[in-house]
Protein backbone atom coordinates (compact mmCIF):
# COMPACT_ATOMS: atom_id res chain seq x y z
CA UNK A 1 0.00 0.00 0.00
CA UNK A 2 2.66 2.46 0.71
CA UNK A 3 4.33 1.88 -2.49
CA UNK A 4 0.91 2.49 -4.21
CA UNK A 5 0.56 5.34 -1.95
CA UNK A 6 4.10 6.56 -2.87
CA UNK A 7 3.67 6.08 -6.54
CA UNK A 8 0.57 7.73 -6.38
CA UNK A 9 1.99 10.96 -5.07
CA UNK A 10 5.08 10.41 -7.33
CA UNK A 11 2.88 10.83 -10.34
CA UNK A 12 0.54 13.63 -8.79
CA UNK A 13 3.48 15.79 -8.79
CA UNK A 14 4.96 15.19 -11.79
CA UNK A 15 1.70 15.39 -12.93
CA UNK A 16 1.71 19.09 -11.69
CA UNK A 17 5.20 19.66 -12.87
CA UNK A 18 4.10 18.72 -16.28
CA UNK A 19 0.82 20.75 -16.12
CA UNK A 20 2.75 23.92 -15.21
CA UNK A 21 4.71 22.97 -17.67
CA UNK A 22 2.33 22.83 -20.55
CA UNK A 23 0.60 25.96 -18.99
CA UNK A 24 3.77 27.91 -19.70
CA UNK A 25 4.25 26.26 -23.19
CA UNK A 26 0.96 27.67 -23.80
CA UNK A 27 0.86 30.77 -22.52
CA UNK A 28 4.17 31.63 -24.16
CA UNK A 29 2.47 30.29 -27.44
CA UNK A 30 -0.45 33.07 -26.67
CA UNK A 31 1.80 35.44 -26.21
CA UNK A 32 3.94 34.94 -28.92
CA UNK A 33 0.52 34.90 -31.85
CA UNK A 34 -0.86 37.96 -29.22
CA UNK A 35 -0.06 40.53 -31.70
CA UNK A 36 -2.34 39.19 -34.46
CA UNK A 37 -5.06 37.61 -33.29
CA UNK A 38 -5.82 34.95 -36.67
CA UNK A 39 -9.16 33.38 -36.66
CA UNK A 40 -7.87 30.24 -36.10
CA UNK A 41 -6.59 31.41 -32.53
CA UNK A 42 -10.11 32.72 -32.23
CA UNK A 43 -12.11 29.48 -33.01
CA UNK A 44 -9.84 27.65 -30.94
CA UNK A 45 -10.62 29.15 -28.39
CA UNK A 46 -14.43 29.05 -29.22
CA UNK A 47 -13.76 25.30 -29.23
CA UNK A 48 -11.46 25.29 -25.78
CA UNK A 49 -14.59 27.07 -23.94
CA UNK A 50 -17.40 24.77 -25.39
CA UNK A 51 -15.28 21.55 -24.74
CA UNK A 52 -14.89 23.10 -21.13
CA UNK A 53 -17.91 23.02 -20.36
CA UNK A 54 -19.11 19.70 -22.17
CA UNK A 55 -15.72 18.21 -19.40
CA UNK A 56 -18.18 19.94 -16.64
CA UNK A 57 -20.90 19.08 -17.51
CA UNK A 58 -19.89 15.17 -17.43
CA UNK A 59 -18.47 15.83 -14.59
CA UNK A 60 -21.36 16.95 -13.01
CA UNK A 61 -23.17 13.64 -14.37
CA UNK A 62 -20.51 10.67 -13.56
CA UNK A 63 -22.27 8.48 -11.08
CA UNK A 64 -20.40 8.40 -7.54
CA UNK A 65 -18.10 11.90 -8.44
CA UNK A 66 -18.50 14.75 -6.58
CA UNK A 67 -17.28 17.43 -9.14
CA UNK A 68 -18.54 20.73 -7.28
CA UNK A 69 -14.79 21.46 -6.60
CA UNK A 70 -13.22 20.60 -9.90
CA UNK A 71 -12.04 23.38 -12.07
CA UNK A 72 -11.12 22.60 -15.80
CA UNK A 73 -9.03 24.28 -18.23
CA UNK A 74 -9.00 23.49 -21.46
CA UNK A 75 -5.91 24.34 -24.38
CA UNK A 76 -6.27 23.00 -27.78
CA UNK A 77 -8.25 20.02 -26.56
CA UNK A 78 -5.87 19.36 -23.72
CA UNK A 79 -8.06 19.58 -20.66
CA UNK A 80 -6.34 20.08 -17.54
CA UNK A 81 -8.21 19.26 -13.96
CA UNK A 82 -7.75 21.29 -10.89
CA UNK A 83 -9.40 21.40 -7.15
CA UNK A 84 -10.34 18.52 -5.77
CA UNK A 85 -12.84 15.27 -4.80
CA UNK A 86 -13.25 13.84 -1.54
CA UNK A 87 -11.88 10.45 -2.44
CA UNK A 88 -8.68 8.86 -3.92
CA UNK A 89 -11.57 6.71 -6.40
CA UNK A 90 -12.89 9.47 -7.56
CA UNK A 91 -9.13 10.95 -8.61
CA UNK A 92 -8.64 8.50 -11.58
CA UNK A 93 -12.41 8.70 -12.32
CA UNK A 94 -12.55 12.13 -13.02
CA UNK A 95 -9.86 11.09 -15.28
CA UNK A 96 -11.79 8.68 -17.13
CA UNK A 97 -14.67 10.59 -17.37
CA UNK A 98 -12.95 13.27 -18.73
CA UNK A 99 -11.01 11.36 -21.17
CA UNK A 100 -14.73 9.83 -22.17
CA UNK A 101 -15.63 13.26 -23.16
CA UNK A 102 -15.24 13.64 -27.17
CA UNK A 103 -12.72 15.93 -28.80
CA UNK A 104 -10.62 15.36 -25.51
CA UNK A 105 -7.22 15.15 -26.86
CA UNK A 106 -5.31 14.53 -22.89
CA UNK A 107 -6.38 15.01 -19.52
CA UNK A 108 -4.05 16.20 -16.67
CA UNK A 109 -4.84 15.70 -13.36
CA UNK A 110 -3.87 17.94 -10.38
CA UNK A 111 -6.91 17.35 -8.19
CA UNK A 112 -6.01 17.09 -4.49
CA UNK A 113 -8.21 15.21 -1.90
CA UNK A 114 -10.68 17.30 0.08
CA UNK A 115 -13.55 16.07 2.93
CA UNK A 116 -16.46 17.43 1.02
CA UNK B 1 -5.33 1.62 5.37
CA UNK B 2 -2.77 -1.13 5.78
CA UNK B 3 -3.70 -2.13 9.29
CA UNK B 4 -7.62 -2.49 8.64
CA UNK B 5 -6.91 -4.69 5.57
CA UNK B 6 -4.62 -6.73 7.22
CA UNK B 7 -6.92 -7.18 10.25
CA UNK B 8 -9.61 -8.06 7.75
CA UNK B 9 -7.34 -10.60 5.96
CA UNK B 10 -6.57 -12.16 9.08
CA UNK B 11 -10.02 -12.54 10.38
CA UNK B 12 -10.99 -14.00 7.16
CA UNK B 13 -13.49 -11.57 5.85
CA UNK B 14 -15.03 -11.91 2.94
CA UNK B 15 -13.31 -11.28 -0.03
CA UNK B 16 -15.31 -8.12 -1.54
CA UNK B 17 -15.71 -6.61 1.63
CA UNK B 18 -13.13 -3.86 1.74
CA UNK B 19 -12.73 -1.31 4.83
CA UNK B 20 -10.36 1.83 4.82
CA UNK B 21 -9.16 3.63 7.70
CA UNK B 22 -8.90 7.63 6.73
CA UNK B 23 -8.75 10.81 8.61
CA UNK B 24 -7.50 14.27 8.64
CA UNK B 25 -4.81 16.23 10.67
CA UNK B 26 -5.34 19.84 10.86
CA UNK B 27 -3.70 22.79 13.29
CA UNK B 28 -3.80 26.37 12.55
CA UNK B 29 -2.23 29.19 15.03
CA UNK B 30 -4.65 32.08 15.55
CA UNK B 31 -4.55 35.26 16.28
CA UNK B 32 -8.11 37.11 17.34
CA UNK B 33 -8.85 40.48 18.32
CA UNK B 34 -12.30 40.26 19.90
CA UNK B 35 -13.50 43.55 20.29
CA UNK B 36 -10.03 45.46 20.99
CA UNK B 37 -8.91 42.77 23.11
CA UNK B 38 -5.75 40.61 21.37
CA UNK B 39 -5.27 36.60 21.85
CA UNK B 40 -3.34 34.19 20.58
CA UNK B 41 -3.84 30.16 20.38
CA UNK B 42 -3.42 26.99 18.52
CA UNK B 43 -6.44 25.56 17.46
CA UNK B 44 -7.98 22.43 15.18
CA UNK B 45 -9.38 22.30 12.17
CA UNK B 46 -9.02 25.57 10.87
CA UNK B 47 -8.74 24.46 6.55
CA UNK B 48 -11.16 20.90 7.56
CA UNK B 49 -11.72 18.93 10.87
CA UNK B 50 -9.73 16.99 12.20
CA UNK B 51 -11.22 13.70 12.04
CA UNK B 52 -10.29 10.09 11.46
CA UNK B 53 -12.95 7.40 10.45
CA UNK B 54 -13.61 4.14 9.14
CA UNK B 55 -15.73 3.20 5.72
CA UNK B 56 -16.29 0.25 3.75
CA UNK B 57 -18.92 -1.60 1.49
CA UNK B 58 -20.04 -4.88 0.47
CA UNK B 59 -21.00 -5.59 -2.89
CA UNK B 60 -24.18 -7.71 -2.05
CA UNK B 61 -25.50 -8.41 -5.92
CA UNK B 62 -27.99 -7.11 -8.31
CA UNK B 63 -26.44 -3.58 -8.24
CA UNK B 64 -26.97 -3.22 -4.76
CA UNK B 65 -24.24 -2.31 -1.86
CA UNK B 66 -24.31 -2.29 1.88
CA UNK B 67 -22.19 1.11 2.82
CA UNK B 68 -20.88 2.22 6.34
CA UNK B 69 -19.19 5.28 7.89
CA UNK B 70 -18.19 5.65 11.37
CA UNK B 71 -15.94 9.14 11.69
CA UNK B 72 -14.52 10.75 14.90
CA UNK B 73 -14.08 14.52 15.15
CA UNK B 74 -10.72 15.36 17.36
CA UNK B 75 -8.91 18.60 18.48
CA UNK B 76 -5.10 18.20 16.91
CA UNK B 77 -3.81 21.03 19.47
CA UNK B 78 -4.84 19.02 22.49
CA UNK B 79 -6.24 15.43 21.94
CA UNK B 80 -9.48 16.24 23.01
CA UNK B 81 -12.49 14.88 21.53
CA UNK B 82 -14.29 17.91 19.04
CA UNK B 83 -17.33 19.36 20.24
CA UNK B 84 -18.52 16.30 22.65
CA UNK B 85 -16.32 14.72 24.69
CA UNK B 86 -19.56 12.10 24.56
CA UNK B 87 -19.29 10.92 21.47
CA UNK B 88 -17.02 8.64 19.74
CA UNK B 89 -18.60 9.44 16.21
CA UNK B 90 -19.59 13.12 16.46
CA UNK B 91 -19.41 13.67 12.75
CA UNK B 92 -20.95 10.62 11.40
CA UNK B 93 -22.01 7.56 11.92
CA UNK B 94 -24.44 5.30 9.41
CA UNK B 95 -25.24 2.11 7.48
CA UNK B 96 -26.62 2.54 4.47
CA UNK B 97 -28.36 0.22 1.54
CA UNK B 98 -27.47 1.87 -1.86
CA UNK B 99 -28.65 0.89 -5.42
CA UNK B 100 -27.08 2.16 -8.72
CA UNK B 101 -30.50 2.73 -10.47
CA UNK B 102 -32.56 3.67 -7.12
CA UNK B 103 -30.68 5.50 -5.04
CA UNK B 104 -30.06 5.08 -1.13
CA UNK B 105 -31.45 5.08 1.97
CA UNK B 106 -29.25 5.15 4.65
CA UNK B 107 -29.60 5.14 9.01
CA UNK B 108 -27.79 6.97 11.62
CA UNK B 109 -25.82 10.43 12.35
CA UNK B 110 -25.10 12.13 8.91
CA UNK B 111 -25.41 15.29 7.27
CA UNK B 112 -28.16 16.76 6.59
CA UNK B 113 -30.21 17.45 3.13
CA UNK B 114 -29.60 21.21 3.16
CA UNK B 115 -25.32 20.50 4.29
CA UNK B 116 -25.52 18.98 0.98
CA UNK B 117 -26.87 22.11 -1.05
CA UNK B 118 -24.95 24.77 0.72
CA UNK B 119 -22.08 23.89 1.09
CA UNK B 120 -20.37 23.88 -2.78
CA UNK B 121 -21.60 27.68 -2.31
CA UNK B 122 -19.75 28.70 0.48
CA UNK B 123 -15.54 29.76 -0.51
CA UNK B 124 -14.15 27.92 2.93
CA UNK B 125 -16.34 24.73 2.22
CA UNK B 126 -19.13 25.63 5.31
CA UNK B 127 -15.81 24.29 7.75
CA UNK B 128 -17.08 23.99 11.35
CA UNK B 129 -14.12 26.12 12.40
CA UNK B 130 -14.08 29.04 10.51
CA UNK B 131 -16.32 29.43 7.79
CA UNK B 132 -18.57 32.48 7.96
CA UNK B 133 -21.42 30.00 7.09
CA UNK B 134 -20.67 28.31 10.44
CA UNK B 135 -19.97 31.63 12.40
CA UNK B 136 -23.74 32.88 11.36
CA UNK B 137 -25.54 30.12 12.66
CA UNK B 138 -24.20 29.43 15.33
CA UNK B 139 -24.07 32.85 16.97
CA UNK B 140 -25.07 33.20 20.34
CA UNK B 141 -28.09 36.43 19.57
CA UNK B 142 -29.97 37.84 22.15
CA UNK B 143 -32.58 38.44 19.46
CA UNK B 144 -32.99 34.76 18.16
CA UNK B 145 -31.65 32.83 21.08
CA UNK B 146 -35.20 30.70 20.75
CA UNK B 147 -34.79 30.57 16.75
CA UNK B 148 -33.35 26.46 16.43
CA UNK B 149 -30.00 26.49 13.96
CA UNK B 150 -29.86 23.95 11.35
CA UNK B 151 -26.60 22.43 12.55
CA UNK B 152 -25.65 20.25 9.32
CA UNK B 153 -25.95 17.39 10.90
CA UNK B 154 -28.78 14.95 12.23
CA UNK B 155 -28.81 12.19 14.73
CA UNK B 156 -31.41 9.32 14.83
CA UNK B 157 -32.06 10.04 10.93
CA UNK B 158 -33.35 8.53 7.89
CA UNK B 159 -32.43 9.89 4.25
CA UNK B 160 -32.91 8.88 0.53
CA UNK B 161 -31.00 10.24 -2.06
CA UNK B 162 -31.81 9.71 -5.25
CA UNK B 163 -29.06 8.68 -7.73
CA UNK B 164 -27.59 11.26 -10.32
CA UNK B 165 -29.86 11.74 -13.16
CA UNK B 166 -28.37 13.96 -15.83
CA UNK B 167 -26.39 16.34 -12.86
CA UNK B 168 -29.79 16.45 -10.77
CA UNK B 169 -30.09 14.89 -7.46
CA UNK B 170 -32.50 14.71 -4.13
CA UNK B 171 -32.38 14.16 -0.60
CA UNK B 172 -35.42 13.99 1.42
CA UNK B 173 -34.34 13.13 5.21
CA UNK B 174 -36.80 12.43 8.39
CA UNK B 175 -34.73 12.48 12.13
CA UNK B 176 -36.35 12.25 15.22
CA UNK B 177 -35.81 13.85 18.13
CA UNK B 178 -31.97 13.90 19.64
CA UNK B 179 -30.41 15.19 22.91
CA UNK B 180 -27.16 16.22 24.00
CA UNK B 181 -25.39 17.04 27.18
CA UNK B 182 -21.92 18.74 25.14
CA UNK B 183 -21.10 21.88 24.28
CA UNK B 184 -24.19 22.53 26.52
CA UNK B 185 -27.08 20.95 26.84
CA UNK B 186 -29.41 20.70 24.04
CA UNK B 187 -32.93 18.77 22.69
CA UNK B 188 -34.01 19.30 19.07
CA UNK B 189 -37.15 17.84 17.77
CA UNK B 190 -38.19 15.88 14.65
CA UNK B 191 -37.60 17.26 11.73
CA UNK B 192 -37.56 17.01 8.12
CA UNK B 193 -35.38 18.10 5.51
CA UNK B 194 -35.82 18.04 1.80
CA UNK B 195 -33.00 19.20 -1.01
CA UNK B 196 -32.61 19.21 -4.48
CA UNK B 197 -29.37 20.07 -6.50
CA UNK B 198 -28.31 20.32 -10.38
CA UNK B 199 -25.02 20.52 -11.31
CA UNK B 200 -23.86 21.33 -15.47
CA UNK B 201 -22.37 23.45 -17.35
CA UNK B 202 -20.43 25.11 -14.87
CA UNK B 203 -23.36 26.10 -13.45
CA UNK B 204 -24.87 24.89 -9.47
CA UNK B 205 -27.83 25.30 -8.20
CA UNK B 206 -29.27 23.65 -5.01
CA UNK B 207 -32.11 24.33 -2.87
CA UNK B 208 -32.97 23.34 0.54
CA UNK B 209 -36.36 23.40 2.92
CA UNK B 210 -35.75 22.06 6.73
CA UNK B 211 -38.69 21.79 9.26
CA UNK B 212 -37.75 21.48 12.65
CA UNK B 213 -40.62 20.98 15.36
CA UNK B 214 -40.01 22.26 18.80
CA UNK B 215 -36.43 21.43 21.48
CA UNK B 216 -35.11 23.18 24.27
CA UNK B 217 -31.81 24.82 24.74
CA UNK B 218 -28.71 25.88 27.41
CA UNK B 219 -28.32 29.91 26.95
CA UNK B 220 -25.53 30.90 29.70
CA UNK B 221 -27.13 32.83 32.19
CA UNK B 222 -30.58 31.61 32.02
CA UNK B 223 -31.37 30.01 34.72
CA UNK B 224 -33.65 27.01 33.26
CA UNK B 225 -33.51 25.47 29.37
CA UNK B 226 -34.83 27.71 27.31
CA UNK B 227 -37.78 26.11 24.85
CA UNK B 228 -37.15 27.01 21.47
CA UNK B 229 -39.58 27.00 18.57
CA UNK B 230 -40.71 25.65 15.51
CA UNK B 231 -38.28 26.40 13.03
CA UNK B 232 -38.04 26.87 9.51
CA UNK B 233 -34.65 26.90 7.39
CA UNK B 234 -35.18 28.03 3.61
CA UNK B 235 -31.69 27.51 1.95
CA UNK B 236 -30.52 28.46 -1.77
CA UNK B 237 -27.29 28.14 -3.19
CA UNK B 238 -25.69 29.21 -6.15
CA UNK B 239 -22.08 28.82 -8.08
CA UNK B 240 -21.12 29.25 -11.37
CA UNK B 241 -17.44 28.71 -13.19
CA UNK B 242 -16.08 31.29 -15.40
CA UNK B 243 -12.56 29.90 -16.26
CA UNK B 244 -10.17 29.21 -13.08
CA UNK B 245 -12.99 31.25 -10.95
CA UNK B 246 -15.84 30.01 -9.25
CA UNK B 247 -18.29 32.28 -8.07
CA UNK B 248 -20.50 31.61 -5.04
CA UNK B 249 -23.50 32.87 -3.70
CA UNK B 250 -25.76 31.39 -0.74
CA UNK B 251 -28.99 33.00 1.01
CA UNK B 252 -30.76 30.98 4.19
CA UNK B 253 -33.95 32.35 5.67
CA UNK B 254 -34.71 31.08 9.22
CA UNK B 255 -37.79 31.61 10.54
CA UNK B 256 -39.23 30.52 14.06
CA UNK B 257 -43.16 29.80 14.36
CA UNK B 258 -44.44 32.95 16.72
CA UNK B 259 -43.82 32.53 20.20
CA UNK B 260 -46.93 32.14 22.02
CA UNK B 261 -47.98 34.61 24.64
CA UNK B 262 -46.41 34.90 27.74
CA UNK B 263 -43.89 32.09 26.82
CA UNK B 264 -40.13 32.68 27.87
CA UNK B 265 -39.60 33.04 24.33
CA UNK B 266 -41.78 35.91 23.98
CA UNK B 267 -41.00 37.46 27.11
CA UNK B 268 -37.37 37.61 26.18
CA UNK B 269 -38.12 38.75 22.84
CA UNK B 270 -35.98 35.98 21.70
CA UNK B 271 -37.90 34.88 18.53
CA UNK B 272 -37.19 37.12 15.51
CA UNK B 273 -36.23 35.56 12.15
CA UNK B 274 -32.90 35.91 10.52
CA UNK B 275 -31.00 35.55 7.23
CA UNK B 276 -27.56 34.66 6.50
CA UNK B 277 -26.13 36.05 2.98
CA UNK B 278 -22.70 35.13 1.54
CA UNK B 279 -21.20 36.45 -1.88
CA UNK B 280 -17.52 35.15 -2.64
CA UNK B 281 -15.12 32.99 -4.82
CA UNK B 282 -13.09 30.40 -5.46
CA UNK B 283 -10.12 31.26 -7.82
CA UNK B 284 -7.96 27.94 -8.62
CA UNK B 285 -4.97 30.18 -9.41
CA UNK B 286 -2.35 27.33 -9.94
CA UNK B 287 -3.24 23.92 -9.60
CA UNK B 288 -1.39 24.03 -6.27
CA UNK B 289 -2.92 27.35 -5.22
CA UNK B 290 -6.50 28.02 -4.39
CA UNK B 291 -7.55 32.09 -2.86
CA UNK B 292 -11.07 31.84 -1.05
CA UNK B 293 -12.77 35.51 -0.88
CA UNK B 294 -16.29 36.09 0.80
CA UNK B 295 -18.18 38.89 2.13
CA UNK B 296 -20.98 38.21 4.48
CA UNK B 297 -23.68 39.24 6.33
CA UNK B 298 -26.19 37.97 9.39
CA UNK B 299 -29.29 40.22 9.30
CA UNK B 300 -32.20 39.68 12.11
CA UNK B 301 -35.68 41.31 11.17
CA UNK B 302 -37.44 43.84 13.59
CA UNK B 303 -34.06 44.69 15.11
CA UNK B 304 -31.25 47.03 14.38
CA UNK B 305 -28.52 44.56 15.56
CA UNK B 306 -26.87 42.82 12.12
CA UNK B 307 -23.21 41.63 11.33
CA UNK B 308 -21.59 42.04 7.99
CA UNK B 309 -17.93 41.29 7.23
CA UNK B 310 -15.57 39.34 4.98
CA UNK B 311 -12.68 36.80 4.86
CA UNK B 312 -10.16 35.50 3.02
CA UNK B 313 -8.04 32.71 2.57
CA UNK B 314 -5.50 30.92 0.66
CA UNK B 315 -4.71 27.10 0.33
CA UNK B 316 -1.68 25.95 -0.92
CA UNK B 317 -0.97 22.52 -2.27
CA UNK B 318 2.06 20.88 -1.56
CA UNK B 319 1.20 18.01 -2.45
CA UNK B 320 -2.32 15.86 -2.83
CA UNK B 321 -2.94 15.17 0.54
CA UNK B 322 -0.52 17.90 2.31
CA UNK B 323 -1.48 21.78 2.15
CA UNK B 324 -0.32 24.46 3.74
CA UNK B 325 -3.38 27.46 4.53
CA UNK B 326 -3.94 30.95 5.83
CA UNK B 327 -7.06 32.78 6.71
CA UNK B 328 -7.89 36.18 7.15
CA UNK B 329 -11.41 37.84 8.56
CA UNK B 330 -13.28 40.67 10.02
CA UNK B 331 -16.78 41.10 11.41
CA UNK B 332 -18.40 43.99 11.91
CA UNK B 333 -21.40 44.15 14.34
CA UNK B 334 -24.00 46.92 14.18
CA UNK B 335 -26.32 47.61 17.26
CA UNK B 336 -26.07 45.02 19.89
CA UNK B 337 -24.89 42.36 17.34
CA UNK B 338 -22.71 39.37 18.96
CA UNK B 339 -21.69 37.52 15.95
CA UNK B 340 -17.73 36.07 16.01
CA UNK B 341 -16.20 32.60 14.72
CA UNK B 342 -17.63 29.74 16.28
CA UNK B 343 -16.83 29.53 19.71
CA UNK B 344 -15.85 32.59 19.94
CA UNK B 345 -17.70 34.79 22.82
CA UNK B 346 -17.73 38.36 22.09
CA UNK B 347 -16.18 40.10 24.61
CA UNK B 348 -19.36 42.76 24.43
CA UNK B 349 -22.19 43.50 22.15
CA UNK B 350 -21.86 46.26 19.29
CA UNK B 351 -17.93 44.99 19.05
CA UNK B 352 -15.81 44.11 16.18
CA UNK B 353 -13.75 40.73 15.57
CA UNK B 354 -10.76 40.29 13.67
CA UNK B 355 -9.17 37.14 12.83
CA UNK B 356 -5.72 35.58 11.04
CA UNK B 357 -4.69 32.12 11.05
CA UNK B 358 -1.93 30.34 9.57
CA UNK B 359 -2.09 26.43 9.37
CA UNK B 360 -1.71 22.83 8.34
CA UNK B 361 -3.68 19.94 6.98
CA UNK B 362 -2.85 16.40 6.00
CA UNK B 363 -4.68 13.64 5.18
CA UNK B 364 -4.16 9.96 5.19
Amino acid sequence: MKIIRAAHIAAGAVAVAMSCHVCAQASSAASASGTVASPATVSSKTADRALRKRVLTALARAKGLRATGITVRARNGAILLEGWVPEEAQLEQATRVAQGVPGVASVQNALTLSTF
Amino acid sequence: MMGAMLFLAASGAAAETGVTLYGVVDVFGQYLNNGGKGSWSERSGGNSGSYFGLKGTEDLGGGLKAVFNVENGYNVNNGAFFGDSTAMFYRQAWVSLAHEKYGSITFGRQYQPTFWALYPSDPFRANEVLSPLAAAATTVDRNTLAVQSAGGRSSNAVIYKSPNVGGAQFWGMYALAASVTQPLPLSTGNMLDLAATYSGYGLYVGLAYQNQHPGSKTVPGLPAMLPSLSTEHFTSALSYRVGIVNLQFNYGYHRPKNAAAGSLAARLNAAHSFSISELGATIQATPADALEIAGFQRVVRGVHDNTWGVQIGADHGLSKRTALYARGGYMRNNGTATMSWPGVAVSSPGTSQTLAVAGMTHRF
